[in-house]
C-alpha cells in the first residue's frame, strides 16, 4: 500500500485535533483500505479511531440504544441489547461480509463509507435511528435518513466524525425486519430492504405507523414516502401490502450494471418490501 | 514514514517489531518474520486463505495493518500444534482429506479452530456460517465439512472417531495442514528480485513508443524490460500455434496485454516503477465478441501468425474453411453419412443455440515463476503442469541446449488448466537474463484473470429425431472464443468439435468448430477441455426435444445412448462404461418420477470425453537403496488432486510396502524422467502404468536375485514387508540390493508408457478411456425473484477401480462445485473492452453456503479402466453435467427454459415475466 502518516489517537478530542483536511478517520479499513489502494482518497494521515474505548460501547440510553462508531459488525450481531428489540438492524449486521469482515468493520464505517447499498442504514432508516457526529465545537444529531447525500458522501462537515448511532426505544406492538437479495452468499446487495410497522394499540391488524427504507436503488439509501403512507392507518391485507410494494417499486430509482437490470431491480424493491413488511406485521404482533 | 513500535504476542511468545504504518500484516508475517504459512491469494479480503487469529477471531492478514496486532495476541497456522503433535483440527483435515492444493488450508484451519473455540458442537448451518469467508476452488467443500466435524469430536473428546491410519491418508497432507511453504509462492530467497508486468490498458491498440527512463531512474530498480531487449531470442510462444509474444511488440490486442516488466530489490519498488513507464499507445477498434470478429468487414487481429506453425497430427490449422476469415485460427470438422438427408428423414427438427460465457479458472496460487539466469544457462521454479515441455519451449527461445535449461516445479496451489503450457516462464527469464540476477514474477490474483480464461462459447445444435424418439442426423455448429492469443484455444476447439455430438448413436452427423480471436483475455484449457461447453449443448437439447415431443427425458435418452463396447467414432476406443446403467443410477437417486412439490423441477444429464490425452507420453523411475528405502521419481505435478499419493499408492502395492514407504522425490527436470505434463486426467492410468512398471521391474530383480540366493530358481514368490519371502525363507529387500549392487548401491527400475499415435483415430491417437459423468438435479425456484436453490445434486463418475477413494469423491466434488458456479453465477464481463470482473469481489465464486442442501456422490468401480488394476482418471467429469442437469431441472420447475448461462435469477425472473 501507499505510504502514509498513521496516528492512533487515545481520546475523542486528540483525535478531533488529529482531523486535518489531509487525514482521514480509519475504522475497520474493509472499505478505506481498498479506496487507498485505488486512489481514490488524497490523504496523507491516517487517524485510527480504534484506540478510543468510548467509541467501540453498545449501551442502553434512554430507553433505546446508543452504538458507538466503532461497534464492530459481529459485535452488533451478537447484542442481546438489540437482538430480539430491533431484528432489522440484528439480521443486517449478520450478513455484512464474511466473520473476517464483521470481526473488523464497523457500524460507523459503514454510514460514513455512505453506499447506497450500506446493509446497516437501512434498518437504521427504517428504525428512526439517529447519528452522532462531533467535532471541535461540540456534537449533533442527524437523523440517519439525512445522512446521506450521494454515493461516497455525508452530511458530515469536514473534520466531523461519526461517534455513535441513537437507537430511540421500540415501541410496543412494533416490529422490523430485512431483507436483502444477492446473487451468491457473501455478496454485496443487489437490493435490500428494511421494514419498520408499529400496530394500533386498538385493532393489532391496523398499522399506526410505518418506516420503510431501500437500499441500492438510487444514489443513497432512501425511504419510500408513498409505501409508507399506503401502510400507515391500513388494515394490512394482501392489497394494502401488495400495494405498499409497487409504491417502493416507483419510488425507487434504481440503475442497470453489470449485476443486475434497473427493471429487476425495481421489481425485487416491490418482492422484498412485500417480505419485510409482513415479517415486521408478524414480530410486532409478537409472532414471530 | 515513521516506523511504529509494536509489542504482540505471536503463537505464544511475545515480540517486538518495528513496522512501517502501511505495511499489511501478510507482508509483515510472510516477508519480515518469514512465515509462510499465512498464503495470499485475492487480497481484497474475499478469499480467506490469509486468516489470522487475533485474539482468537478470524481476520484477514491481507487487509489487516502490521501494527494493528500492537497489544493482542496473533495466532498463525505456525502456532497451531507443535512438532511432535499437529492440532486436532489440523489432524482432522488431514485425516478426512480436507484439502486438496492446500492453499486454503491454513486459513480454512484457522477460521474452523475459532469457530470451534467458541462453539464446541456446531450444526452443518454454523460450519457454513463460519467458512463463508475461505474459499477452496479445489474441493467443493464437503470433505472440510467433515473436517470440521471430526475436529469438533475430538476436541470434545468423547466418541473420539478412531484414528484413520497415515496409509490411508494423503502423503502431502503433513506439509499443508501445516501451513509448511511448498509451493512456488513461497519460494523468496536472499537476494533475489521481485518482478512485475506492465500490461495494457486498452483492448487493442498500436504501440507508438514506450519510454522507461524515470522507472530505470527509481530507486531499487535493477532492471526494465521491453520488446526491445527481446530481439535476440525467439519472441513468440505457444503450445499449438506460435502467436503469444513474451512482451507486445507493435501492438497490444487485449486489455492486460503484457507490455513491459520491471525488476527491483522490492516488490513495492517494481510496482512504483510501473506507473512510471510511458507508454504511448494509439488506439484501434476492439473486437471484444466472436460477432464482431467473425463479420466479413472485421479487421485482422493477427495480421500475419506464420502458417507452419506446429499443428496437431491429423488436422490442417489453417484450412481453406479458417482462412475465409480474418480472425480464424482454427478450423475442425467431422462428420458421417449425410445429415441433409437425415433431415429430410427426420420426423421433426429442432434447432437451439447455446452461450457458455467466458470463465475464471481462479486457483488461489496465482500464476507464478521464478528465474535465475546463469553464464551457462537458467533455473526457473514455476506453478506450472508442464515441466517438461515448458523446459524444452524456453531452451528453443532462449537457444539454450535443452540439458541446460532446468524447471523445477514445487507443489502447485491449484490449477484447472490455467497452468498449463508456457506461460509466464519467458517473461521471468529474459526479466532475469536482464537483471542479471534471480527474479521472482509476482503476479496477482487479479492479473491472473488476464492471462487465460476457459473460454466463451456459442453451440448450435440441430437434431432431427424420427417418430419413435430416435435421433437420425444432428449439425453441430461450435464457436469457440480463443481471445487474442491462441493458448490452448484450437486444441479445445477440436475436443468440442469433436465431442459435440454427444454420446449416442446418431446414424449422420456434421460438427463445425472454429476458434475465434477477440480482443479479450486468452482462452485455453479448462477443467473438461470443451466438453462442458458441448455438455451444456447437447444435454439442454435433449431435454428440450423430449418436452417438446411429450417424451420421458430419461426414456429418450436411454433409447440414444451409445452402449458399452460400441464406437463414439470409427477408429476410437470403444466407450468403456455403461451409460444406461449410470444415467438410471442418478434417476433413481435424484427420484426420478416421483411427485414434487411446488416450483420444485428435477433434471439429469451426461457427458463423456475421450480421457487421458491423445500423445501422452509418461516415464518413472523406481529406486531401491542398500537400506531398502524405496524413491519414486515420476513427472506428475501435484496440484492437489492427490497424484504422490496415488503414485506412491501403485508402487507400494506392486513392491508389498507400505504407502508411506515410498518417497516421492521433488520434481525437477534434471532428475525427473520425462512426463508430458499434468493434464486431461491422465496420470492416474497413463502415468499410473509407468509407475507400475517401474515397481514392476524393481521386483522383478529382488526376486531374481532371492531366488539365485536362495538357490531355487523356480520357487514362488511373495513381496511383504520389505522382503521377498520364497517359500519359508525371507530375503530383505536391504540384503537384496546389496548382494547384487554391494554397499551403497541402489536396484533401479524404469517403466514407460506411451500412447501411440494410430493414423486410423480420429484425433491422432486412440484415447486411453473414456471419462464419464452423470448428474442429477432437484432444484426449488423462487418465482419472485428468480432465484435458484439446488435441494439436492447426484454426482456420478466412472473411477474404474479408485486407488484412493478419498480422493476420488473430493475431485468430483470440486468438479461439481465449479460446475455449479458455472451454471449458477461465473461469468466474465467486458464493458467497452474493460474486463469488470478481474478480481473477487466483482467475479463470483462458490462459496460453502452455495452448496446444495443434499449431495450424493457415487464412483462406479467396475475394474473398467486402461490404468493399474483397472483404474482410470476422473475429476474432470463431475463438472460435465452440472450447468445442464440444473437447467432441465429449472424447466420442470417453472416451464422457463435458460440457454446462456449463468442461470441466474434475473434471467428467469425475465423469461417468467414473458
Ligand atoms: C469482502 C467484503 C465484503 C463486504 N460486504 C459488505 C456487505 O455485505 N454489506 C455492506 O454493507 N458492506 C460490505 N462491505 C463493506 C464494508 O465492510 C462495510 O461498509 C464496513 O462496515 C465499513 O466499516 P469499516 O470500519 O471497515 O470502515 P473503514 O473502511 O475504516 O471506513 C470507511 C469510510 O468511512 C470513514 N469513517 C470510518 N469511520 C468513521 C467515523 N467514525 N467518522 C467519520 N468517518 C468515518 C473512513 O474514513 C472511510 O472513508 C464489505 C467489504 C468487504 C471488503
Ligand atoms: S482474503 Fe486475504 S488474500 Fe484473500
Ligand atoms: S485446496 Fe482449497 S483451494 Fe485448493
Amino acid at each position: 500500500m501507499r505510504p502514509f502518516h498513521y496516528r492512533a489517537p487515545r481520546s475523542l478530542d486528540e483525535a478531533l485535533a488529529l482531523l486535518t483536511p489531509q487525514a482521514v478517520p480509519l475504522a475497520g479499513g474493509t472499505d478505506l483500505f481498498l479506496k487507498m489502494e485505488r486512489r481514490q482518497t488524497q490523504a496523507d494521515t491516517v487517524v485510527d479511531l480504534k484506540r478510543i474505548p468510548e467509541l467501540g460501547r453498545i449501551e442502553a440510553a434512554d430507553g433505546g440504544v446508543r452504538i458507538g462508531a466503532l461497534a464492530l459488525m459481529d459485535s452488533l450481531g451478537a447484542s442481546s441489547l438489540i437482538a430480539g428489540q430491533y431484528e432489522a438492524l440484528t439480521r443486517s449486521a449478520r450478513v455484512v461480509g464474511s466473520i473476517q469482515t464483521r470481526n473488523r468493520a464497523t457500524l460507523g464505517g459503514n454510514l460514513a463509507n455512505a453506499s447506497p447499498a450500506a446493509d446497516t442504514a437501512t434498518p437504521l432508516m427504517a428504525l428512526g435511528a439517529s447519528a452522532e457526529a462531533a467535532d471541535a465545537t461540540g456534537t449533533r444529531q442527524v437523523p440517519v435518513d439525512q445522512l446521506f447525500l450521494g454515493p461516497g458522501r455525508t452530511a458530515l462537515r469536514d473534520g466531523e466524525l461519526l461517534t455513535a448511532v441513537l437507537v430511540p426505544a421500540l415501541p410496543a406492538r412494533a416490529g422490523s425486519a430485512f431483507q436483502r437479495c444477492v446473487r451468491t452468499a457473501m455478496d454485496i446487495a443487489l437490493v435490500n430492504c428494511a421494514a419498520f410497522v408499529r400496530l394500533d394499540g386498538d385493532d393489532p391488524d391496523t398499522v399506526a405507523e410505518a418506516r420503510i427504507a431501500l437500499g441500492a436503488v438510487g444514489p443513497t439509501p432512501l425511504r419510500t414516502a408513498s409505501a409508507e403512507n399506503c401502510l400507515t392507518g391500513a388494515r394490512l391485507d394482501e392489497r394494502v401490502v401488495e400495494e405498499a410494494g409497487e409504491c417502493a417499486a416507483s419510488d425507487a430509482q434504481p440503475i442497470d450494471d453489470v449485476r443486475a437490470g434497473a427493471d429487476y431491480r425495481r421489481e425485487m424493491v416491490r418482492v422484498l418490501t412485500r417480505r419485510a413488511i409482513w415479517k415486521a406485521f408478524r414480530r410486532a404482533r409478537g409472532e414471530a | 514514514m515513521n516506523e511504529i513500535e509494536i509489542q504482540f504476542e505471536l503463537n505464544g511468545e511475545t515480540r517486538g517489531a518495528g513496522v512501517a504504518p502501511e505495511l499489511l500484516l501478510a507482508d509483515f508475517l510472510r516477508r519480515d518474520l518469514g512465515l509462510k504459512g499465512t498464503k495470499t491469494s485475492c487480497e481484497v479480503e474475499v478469499c480467506g486463505s490469509c486468516t489470522v487469529l487475533l485474539d482468537g477471531r478470524p481476520v484477514s492478514a491481507c487487509t489487516t495493518l502490521a501494527h494493528e496486532v500492537n497489544g493482542r495476541s496473533l495466532t498463525t497456522i505456525e502456532g497451531l500444534g507443535n512438532d511432535d503433535a499437529l492440532d486436532p483440527v489440523q489432524e482432522a483435515f488431514w485425516e478426512e482429506g480436507g484439502f486438496e492444493c492446500g492453499f486454503c488450508t491454513p486459513g480454512m484451519i484457522l477460521a474452523a479452530r475459532a469457530l470451534l473455540d467458541e462453539n464446541p458442537d456446531p450444526s452443518e448451518e454454523d460450519i457454513k456460517a463460519a467458512l463463508d469467508g475461505n474459499i477452496c476452488r479445489c474441493t467443493g467443500y464437503l470433505s472440510i465439512i467433515r473436517s470440521v466435524n471430526r475436529a469438533a469430536a475430538l476436541l470434545r473428546g468423547r466418541e473420539t472417531p478412531a484414528p484413520r491410519p497415515l496409509d490411508e491418508r494423503r502423503l502431502d497432507g503433513a506439509a499443508k495442514v501445516r501451513g509448511e511453504p511448498v509451493y512456488t509462492a513461497d519460494l523468496t530467497h536472499p537476494g533475489m528480485l521481485y518482478g512485475r508486468v506492465l500490461r495494457s490498458p486498452h483492448a487493442h491498440a498500436r504501440i507508438l513508443g514506450i519510454d522507461t527512463s524515470a522507472a530505470e531512474s527509481h530507486p531499487g530498480v535493477v532492471a526494465v524490460l521491453t520488446v526491445a531487449d527481446l530481439a535476440d531470442i525467439a519472441h513468440y510462444h505457444g503450445p499449438l500455434v506460435k502467436d503469444t509474444p513474451v512482451l507486445a511488440t507493435d501492438k497490444v490486442r487485449y486489455e492486460g496485454d503484457a507490455v513491459a516488466a520491471v525488476a527491483a530489490e522490492t516488490l513495492e519498488a517494481a510496482t512504483a516503477a510501473l506507473t512510471l513507464i510511458r507508454v504511448e499507445y494509439e488506439p484501434l477498434p476492439a473486437l471484444m465478441t466472436m460477432d464482431e470478429a467473425l463479420d466479413p468487414d472485421a479487421p485482422p487481429i493477427h495480421e500475419s501468425v506464420s502458417d507452419d506453425a506446429p499443428s496437431f497430427p491429423g488436422y490442417p490449422r489453417v484450412d481453406d474453411e479458417a482462412k475465409k476469415y480474418a480472425n480464424v485460427s482454427f478450423h475442425y470438422e467431422r462428420g458421417k453419412g449425410d445429415v441433409d438427408e437425415g433431415f429430410a428423414a427426420s420426423e421433426r427438427v429442432f434447432e437451439h443455440t447455446f452461450d457458455f460465457p467466458k470463465i475464471a479458472h481462479y486457483s488461489m496460487e496465482p500464476q507464478l515463476a521464478v528465474a535465475e539466469w546463469r553464464e551457462d544457462g537458467f533455473t526457473v521454479w514455476a506453478s506450472t503442469q508442464h515441466q517438461f515441455i515448458v523446459r524444452n519451449e524456453l531452451a528453443e527461445m532462449f537457444g539454450v541446449p535443452r540439458e541446460s535449461a532446468r524447471v523445477v516445479v514445487p507443489l502447485v496451489g491449484g490449477t484447472y488448466g490455467n497452468k498449463n503450457h508456457t506461460k509466464l516462464e519467458p517473461l521471468a527469464v529474459a526479466l532475469s537474463r536482464k537483471a542479471g540476477r534471480r527474479v521472482f514474477l509476482h503476479l496477482s490474483l487479479e492479473e491472473e484473470s488476464r492471462i487465460v480464461s476457459k473460454p466463451a462459447a456459442r453451440v448450435r445444435l440441430r437434431t432431427g429425431v424420427d417418430r419413435d424418439g430416435k435421433l437420425v442426423a444432428r449439425d453441430c455448429l461450435v464457436h469457440v472464443d480463443g481471445g487474442a492469443y491462441s493458448d490452448s484455444g484450437p486444441r479445445v476447439t477440436q475436443k468440442a468439435g469433436y465431442r459435440a455430438p454427444g454420446p449416442y448413436r446418431i446414424p449422420h452427423l456434421r460438427s463445425h468448430a472454429y476458434t475465434v480471436y477477440t480482443n479479450t483475455v486468452p482462452a485455453g484449457a479448462f477443467r473438461g477441455m470443451g466438453t462442458p461447453q458441448v455438455v451444456w449443448a447437447y444435454e439442454s437439447q435433449m431435454d428440450i426435444i423430449a418436452r417438446e415431443m411429450g417424451w420421458d427425458p430419461v426414456e429418450f435418452r436411454l433409447k440414444n445412448l451409445l452402449d458399452k463396447g460400441e464406437e463414439f467414432a470409427p477408429g476410437e476406443t470403444l466407450l468403456d462404461t455403461d451409460l444406461k446403467e449410470g444415467l438410471l443410477r442418478a434417476a433413481r437417486e435424484i427420484g426420478w418420477g416421483q411427485e414434487l412439490e411446488p416450483d420444485c423441477g428435477i433434471g439429469v444429464a451426461c457427458g463423456c470425453k475421450d480421457g487421458g490425452g491423445n500423445f501422452k507420453i509418461s516415464s518413472a523411475r523406481v529406486e531401491m537403496d542398500d537400506a531398502g528405502g524405496i524413491t519414486l521419481h515420476e513427472g506428475t505435478i501435484e496440484i492437489g488432486q492427490g497424484s504422490h499419493t496415488a503414485m506412491a499408492r501403485i508402487a507400494a502395492q506392486e513392491l508389498g510396502v507400505r504407502p508411506t514407504a515410498v518417497h516421492v522425490a521433488s520434481l525437477d527436470t534434471d532428475s525427473t524422467p520425462f512426463d508430458m505434463g499434468t493434464y486431461a486426467s491422465s496420470a492416474t492410468t497413463v502415468m499410473g502404468l509407468a509407475v507400475q512398471k517401474a515397481a514392476r521391474a524393481v521386483r522383478d530383480q529382488l526376486v531374481e536375485t532371492a531366488r539365485s540366493m536362495g538357490k531355487s530358481p523356480d520357487a514362488a514368490a511373495t513381496l511383504a514387508n520389505g522382503e521377498v519371502r520364497l517359500a519359508e525363507i525371507a530375503f530383505p529387500f536391504s540384503a537384496l540390493v546389496r548382494h547384487v549392487k554391494g554397499a551403497g548401491g541402489v536396484i533401479t527400475g524404469e517403466g514407460r508408457q506411451v500412447s501411440e499415435r494410430d493414423p486410423d483415430a480420429p484425433l491422432g491417437a486412440k484415447a486411453p478411456f473414456w471419462e464419464v459423468g452423470w448428474g442429477a438435479a432437484k432444484v426449488h425456484v423462487d418465482r419472485d425473484t428468480g432465484d435458484v436453490r439446488v435441494l439436492k445434486y447426484v454426482g456420478i463418475a466412472d473411477a474404474g477401480k479408485a486407488i484412493n477413494p478419498q480422493q476420488c469423491h473430493t475431485q468430483e466434488q470440486g468438479a461439481f462445485l465449479q460446475g455449479l458456479g458455472q451454471a449458477l453465477f461465473e461469468e466474465t464481463v467486458y464493458e467497452n473492452g474493460l474486463m469488470l470482473t478481474p478480481d473477487a469481489l466483482t467475479y463470483r465464486l462458490p462459496k460453502i453456503s452455495d452448496l446444495p442442501d443434499e449431495q450424493v456422490n457415487i464412483l462406479f468401480e467396475n475394474g473398467n479402466g486402461a490404468g493399474p488394476y483397472g483404474a482410470k482418471g476422473l475429476g474432470e467429469s463431475g463438472i460435465l453435467p452440472v450447468p445442464s442437469a440444473i437447467a432441465n431441472a429449472v424447466d420442470q420447475a417453472v416451464g422457463v427454459r435458460i440457454t446462456d448461462l449463468p442461470i441466474t435469477g434475473e434471467k428467469i425472473w425475465r423469461a417468467l415475466r414473458k
